[in-house]
């Protein structure tokens, strides 16, 4: 046969591929996976539009039983090993010369998952040159990424070295993301901590993309975690932005908190966004920014507006008012501002958040209007505005776990009992 | 009697390239070279005949006037001169890069289109691979993760909203973004690299009788759409008529499965699985897309490959 056009074609269409693939010997196989990633048909249908050489051995690949897959590892390793040969006889500007190749060998080499050419791979990088192309330095470590697994799922580390040198990647604008997602597959949970580390690169050179492409990055990943694992993931990401955060830049920690959240609003249950909100509850918290990351609340809330429910609302009021607490003048009397001639139940509650931030009124107004059993109503003349209604989860004695940051006298200043259950309710009517 | 010359265009071409000053003997061997390597394919067609499809194209290439292959034939002389030993080694880039020119061709403006939504289908799996400075999507990746890749973009393309939006605008940038000409140790560049920036259409009238997706990719013949893939069906109106040509020999060298139409006829796309004929075919530039104009008219994944028989009906 030739080497270039590959054995004949015992099949007569693509499903019957991977059975023609499992017949051919080691050496048959290793010559056909070489020859048809430098683009040649090797006995396959030729490429068509829209379509690389190597596509059609990432089908037969996805439809091999187990034996077929560990048979094509095989001879995809041995199609490693002998391009790493070849550089270190000819030197590295080889890859260079042929970087389709390279291309296409690493491609499916993450693709397959084929750890063995580990080995190769990394021998590959190591013996790189500052001559040798970019493109040919990150198609290396895009693959070295893709393989990188935890280090308890073989019994040798044989990742650790690189994932260092992933991590002194992590300022690298361009491999900051490759680099990133080589450390999450190692390990989430200390990739979690190197989050400020990563979109402080991305900041550095796109500031207003950097929440964005970081969600990006992180969204996928998260995805493929188990539930606890997640949970893990945004406390030691959020820990770690909150010590970056003491270094005193604001726009790190608006940055990953954008990012969160845009993780978490592409991921719906991955993660409640009730648990999502009370993360920010507690940074809103210690934030001295507090209006701007009620904004960030909001935008939260209002992501998922369908299926926004009451205890969503009590959340969202806790996380309004541990932000109001901020807000609120060490002079201001909500009491006197207070008058609503619209209470019609027993057991309604008052809710004062200020509309002082008028800019946070008509988000909080589209958020709340649609509870039926929140009422809103807007004092004539008065500088707050008051949110009339029975958010079930609100009640002094068991309902919002918010309360337990706020000391009991400013209790009294953002949450009110109803007129009449104040005794205030009956003055009222009798136009006291 | 007239005037004697070229009769197809390969043969003009020969003779511009000639008339460029190419080296004596240059084309035989751009020839020897195209036979003897994977350019010259073994056409592999499931049911149909096989042949030498690829120059078999280009000289039924009958619409093209000759006097374009002159304008081919300088770029063409140029990369000759090289010499055998500084060609690609695949020479399946020659034939890419004769794709770039297209644009000193003036394809054909289509007619009868004017309003008309165009449609286009593309495999995920592309857009990973070209979307490269979009990690993870972009990374090379493990068969199952890909997988879960795929469903993470499924799950956000449904969720609507701001994400999904700015996700499909970084989906239709990069529609046309095919594999790219220039790359490192290649010694030249595409000539006119813009029109890689092709996207082939059709109507969304004309496919509207598709019910599924694998009967979709029969009827445009995309053979490369295989079983499992998860393809993205985009639609979308054109700004100007004028942006939207008719396909010709060269833009179809990429791949085995096109076939031009005879003179006159118009062009449409071939179920290899059934020889029907189907809708017709069109490109245009990616830049000719209106800001904001793209939807996704339909996703999902493939149940089967082109050339498998498809599920009896009612079963």
């Amino acid at each position: 046969m030739s080497p270039e056009t590959g054995p004949s074609q015992p099949y007569t269409r693509t499903s019957e591929i991977p059975i023609w693939l499992a017949r051919l010997s080691d050496q048959q196989l290793g010559d056909l996976v070489e020859k048809r990633l430098q683009g040649f048909p090797a006995g396959l249908p030729l490429p068509s539009r829209d379509e690389e050489p190597k596509d059609v051995l990432e089908y037969a690949f996805r439809k091999a039983d187990e034996r077929l897959r560990a048979k094509f590892r095989r001879a995809l390793r041995g199609v490693v090993d002998r391009l790493a040969a070849e550089v270190l006889s000819r030197g590295p500007a080889f890859l260079d010369d042929h970087y389709d190749f390279l291309e296409a060998a690493c491609s499916l080499v993450a693709y397959t998952n084929c750890g063995e050419a580990w080995d190769s791979l990394s021998l590959l990088y190591n013996r790189l040159g500052d001559d040798n192309a970019k493109a040919v330095r990150t198609v290396i470590l895009r693959c070295l990424s893709g393989l990188v697994r935890p280090p308890e799922s073989q019994a040798l580390d044989v990742f650790g070295p690189m994932v260092e040198k992933f991590e002194s990647l992590l300022t690298d604008f361009d491999l900051s993301g490759l680099a990133f997602q080589a450390v999450f597959r190692y390990d989430c949970r200390r990739a979690a901590r190197l989050v400020p580390r990563f979109a402080g690169a991305l900041l550095s050179q796109s500031p207003e993309d950097a929440p964005h492409a970081l969600a990006r990055i992180l969204s996928p990943m998260v995805t493929m975690l188990p539930e606890a694992d997640q949970e893990g993931l945004v406390t030691d990401a959020w820990d770690a932005t909150l010590k970056a955060s003491v270094r005193g830049s604001t726009e790190l920690v608006d940055c990953v908190l954008q990012g969160l959240r845009e993780t978490w609003g592409i991921a719906p249950g991955a993660r409640s966004h009730i648990d999502f909100l009370s993360q920010l509850r507690l940074f809103t918290g210690l934030s001295v920014e507090a209006g701007r990351h009620i904004k960030f609340i909001d935008e939260t809330a209002g992501w998922k507006h369908a299926n926004f429910g009451s205890s969503m609302i009590g959340e969202y009021l806790s996380c309004m008012q541990i932000g109001a607490v901020d807000m609120l003048s060490p002079t201001a009397d909500p009491v006197k501002k207070y008058e609503s001639p619209g209470l019609e139940t027993d057991d309604d509650w008052v809710v004062v958040v200020p509309d002082t931030p008028a800019r946070y009124k008509d988000s909080v107004d589209r958020i709340l209007k649609p509870e039926p059993r929140v009422h809103v109503y807007q004092p004539p003349k008065s500088g707050w505005t008051t949110y009339v209604g029975e958010p079930r989860r609100m009640s002094k004695t068991g309902g919002a776990s918010a309360f337990s940051r706020v000391a009991p006298e400013q209790e009294d200043h953002l949450m009110y009992r109803s007129p009449k259950a104040c005794g205030r309710r009956a003055a009222l009517r009798k136009g006291e | 009697m007239p005037p004697p010359g070229p009769k197809n265009f390969m043969q003009a071409l020969q003779e511009g390239v000639t008339d460029h000053g190419a080296p004596a003997g240059a084309w035989d061997r751009f020839i020897d070279a195209l036979k003897s390597s994977g350019a010259e394919p073994t056409l592999w067609v499931g049911k149909m005949r096989e042949g030498n499809f690829v120059l078999e194209a280009w000289k039924r290439e009958l619409r093209v006037p000759n006097a374009r292959a002159h304008q081919i034939a300088a770029a063409l002389a140029g990369l000759l001169a090289l010499g055998p030993g500084e060609w690609p080694a695949n020479l399946v880039d020659v034939l890419q890069w004769c794709k770039g020119f297209e644009k000193e061709w003036d394809a054909p403006v289509a007619r009868g289109v004017e309003g008309a939504t165009f449609v286009t289908i593309q495999r995920l799996r592309r857009f990973r691979e070209v979307m490269g400075e979009l990690p993870p999507y972009g990374s090379f990746s493990p068969m199952d993760e890909a997988y879960q890749q795929e469903e993470a973009i499924h799950k956000e393309l449904n969720a609507g909203g701001a994400w999904a939006d700015s996700l499909l605008v970084e989906l239709s940038r990069a529609l046309a973004e095919g594999r790219a000409p220039s790359k490192p140790g290649k010694a030249l560049d595409a000539p006119y690299p813009a029109r890689w920036n092709t996207v082939w259409v059709t109507t969304k009238d004309e496919v509207a009788s598709y019910i599924s997706l694998d009967e979709l990719r029969d009827a445009l013949g995309l053979t490369h759409c295989r079983e499992n893939d998860y393809v993205l069906v985009f639609s979308y109106a054109l700004g100007s008529t004028g942006n939207t040509r008719v396909p010709m020999a060269i833009e179809g060298l990429g791949g085995w499965a096109w076939w031009p139409a005879s003179p006159g006829d118009e062009q449409r796309s071939i179920n290899y699985r059934t020889g029907e004929i189907g809708p017709r075919e069109f490109v245009h530039s990616a830049d000719a897309i209106p800001a904001g104009a793209v939807r996704i008219q339909t996703k999902g994944r493939l149940l089967r490959n082109w050339d498998d028989s498809p599920p009896l009906s009612g079963v």
